[in-house]
């Protein structure tokens, strides 16, 4: 794990875009999550619904490739309204992603595709009705995600992107059914603000 | 008229009268709400601990579960959940019968301890003085029964329920019959009419002579009520899988239905089957080359909780069934729990002797034990 994170930082600086090239962007999103799949305590067996997302990512971007920061949250990923026995019961994440996106001369005017993708932490935090089954985990996780920007003005503009998270390298403990393993998809909308 | 309501109230004014009746009701109605509140709270634990079981069920891929509670004096609680065959949608009942795979055990221990009683048996006995055979011909029956080995350092525990197999043969010594036979005719005292000893019991080209016709009959309408194995995939799809366990044994091997484990529970707690004493005994774990107690008394795990005693079993068969049963002593509260797929154990690190490793032991003690 250790291994690949290494690789992956030392791409993101070889590969991160030239100060003049650049182009940094701000991204707070809300949207949802999504096809959840746990093997953690899912009381409420809410992890396969959707639910609200809520985040923001900061993008240096290139004519070509960027780098990027990105935290999400979803708040009641393990929670249903209909069932009662999880109080509080979140996913949150920081991953860190390279971005390869259209070349910014051919999209000028128009959406700017891009792929997204790259590692980081993903959180679980669950705490049930009769606290004896809470959750407290930090998993290595990897994204991979894709998405359009269109910008409506110089400085800001829209953006759609859909990611998918998947834990990797959980272990067997005492709050799980089997090796600890979280994965889902995130469907979002941000505002994009340029400069 | 008025006064012959003052005479009536013994010279009191109407006003004070209305005052005691005020306070008489007040008292009344408190006198229930605390006698109440108890039984209510009661209600509210089984009915959390239904919902987490419910939703652990679903979780942990098991089609079909029976779950009851027993108190010293009867069962108090059941549910029965999911399928005990999905193909043909038929619903699990607490007399469904289920492979009882490793809680086989406590039958076996509950009949040599019996024996023991009687001076037909001492748990001092090596086990090649019955099966001379066996791997473990030096071992004490106490030490099969509490999965130990007394070595150069001291006595140590390992969970190896193979090893117990001398222990039918020392049964059967005792009782002058099968081991089988023994195991039926418990089953016949207890009116367990949902058990059967080894499923072969019920065939004609195998079974013990000492097993009747009749009785093989019954064995063999009960198995076509057997809550079928399943084997269960990540995605939680169920697969009708074969249950690898054909041949009773000391530790393997018995059907058996929820309701008539409560049953085998009350007799133990009633002392019907043992005296108190040893049962006492059985659920007193020896001690390591340390000093600090094992996890495994005579049949049964034995831990501690929150400051109570907990007795434990559980059983399992990779891809086929699993079974758990745990009696919180102090209280007498005992829960089984028989389901049609490895979920209730496969995950967890139960042969470790810690009960709380599985989140159904976990939810049941949090739930019950105060």
């Amino acid at each position: 794990m250790r291994q690949i994170l290494a690789a992956f930082l030392t791409a993101a600086v070889a590969l991160a875009p030239a100060r003049a090239w650049a182009e940094r962007q701000v991204k707070p999103f809300f949207g949802g999550a999504f096809a959840g799949r746990t093997t953690f305590f899912d009381l409420d067996n809410a992890a396969g619904d959707a639910h609200l997302a809520l985040g923001g990512s900061a993008l240096v971007l290139g004519e070509l490739v960027g780098v990027e920061a990105d935290l999400g949250r979803v708040s009641a990923f393990f929670r249903s309204g209909d069932r009662h026995l999880v109080v509080a019961g979140s996913v949150t994440t920081l991953t860190g992603n390279l971005v390869l996106a259209m070349p910014r001369r051919l999209t000028q005017y128009s959406l700017r595709p891009y792929l997204v993708g790259g590692g980081g932490l993903v959180h679980a935090r669950v705490k049930d009705s009769l606290e004896v089954l809470r959750v407290s985990s930090t998993l290595a996780t990897i994204d991979l995600g894709a998405g359009a920007t269109g910008f409506l003005s110089d400085r800001f503009g829209l953006d759609w992107q859909l990611r998918y998270f998947r834990s990797i390298g959980g272990d067997q403990r005492s709050q799980s059914f089997g090796p600890e393993q979280l994965s889902f998809w995130r469907a979002t909308m941000a505002l994009a603000f340029r400069y | 008229m008025t006064g012959a309501r003052q005479m009536s109230y013994d010279g009191l004014s109407p006003a004070v009268v209305l005052q005691m009746r005020r306070i008489v009701l007040t008292l009344t109605v408190a006198s229930l709400l605390i006698a109440g509140a108890p039984l209510r709270a009661q209600e509210l634990s089984f009915t959390f601990f239904g919902d987490y079981l419910e939703s652990l069920r679903r979780q942990a891929g098991i089609p079909g579960l029976t779950a009851i509670i027993a108190g010293p004096d009867g069962v108090v609680w059941t549910r029965a959940l999911g399928n005990a065959n999905v193909e043909r949608a038929v619903a699990a009942r607490t007399d469904t019968p289920f492979h009882l795979d490793g809680i086989t055990q406590v039958i076996t221990a509950a009949l040599v301890l019996r024996c023991v009683e009687e001076g037909r048996l001492s748990l001092a006995d090596r086990a090649g003085q019955y099966d001379p055979a066996s791997p473990d011909a030096g071992a004490t029956l106490g030490q099969l029964l509490t999965h130990t080995t007394t070595g150069a350092g001291g006595r140590t525990f390992e969970y190896r329920p193979e090893r117990l197999q001398p222990l039918a043969a020392a049964v059967a010594a005792c009782t002058g019959g099968s081991f089988r036979a023994a195991v039926a005719a418990l089953f016949d005292r207890l009116a367990m009419a949902d058990s059967v000893p080894g499923v072969e019991a019920a065939r004609t080209d195998l079974a013990d002579p000492a097993i009747p016709t009749s009785d093989r009959q019954r064995y063999r309408n009960v198995l076509d009520r057997l809550a079928s194995p399943y084997a269960v995939d990540r995605a939680g799809r169920a697969t009708p899988a074969a249950h690898p366990s054909t041949a009773l044994s000391a530790w393997n091997g018995v059907v058996s239905s929820a309701d008539d484990l409560a049953k085998l529970d009350l007799a133990l707690k009633r002392g019907v089957l043992l005296e108190p004493g040893t049962l006492a005994s059985a659920w007193q774990p020896p001690l390591g080359p340390g000093g600090q107690p094992l996890p495994h008394g005579a049949g049964w795990f034995v831990q501690g909780y929150n400051g109570a005693r907990v007795a434990w079993q559980f059983g399992m068969a990779e891809n086929a069934s699993s079974t758990l049963i745990a009696t919180i002593l102090p209280r007498g509260l005992t829960l089984i729990l028989l389901a049609n797929s490895d979920g209730l154990a496969k995950s967890f690190a139960l042969a470790d002797g810690d009960l709380t490793a599985s989140p159904f032991g976990k939810v049941f003690l949090a739930t019950f034990v105060r």
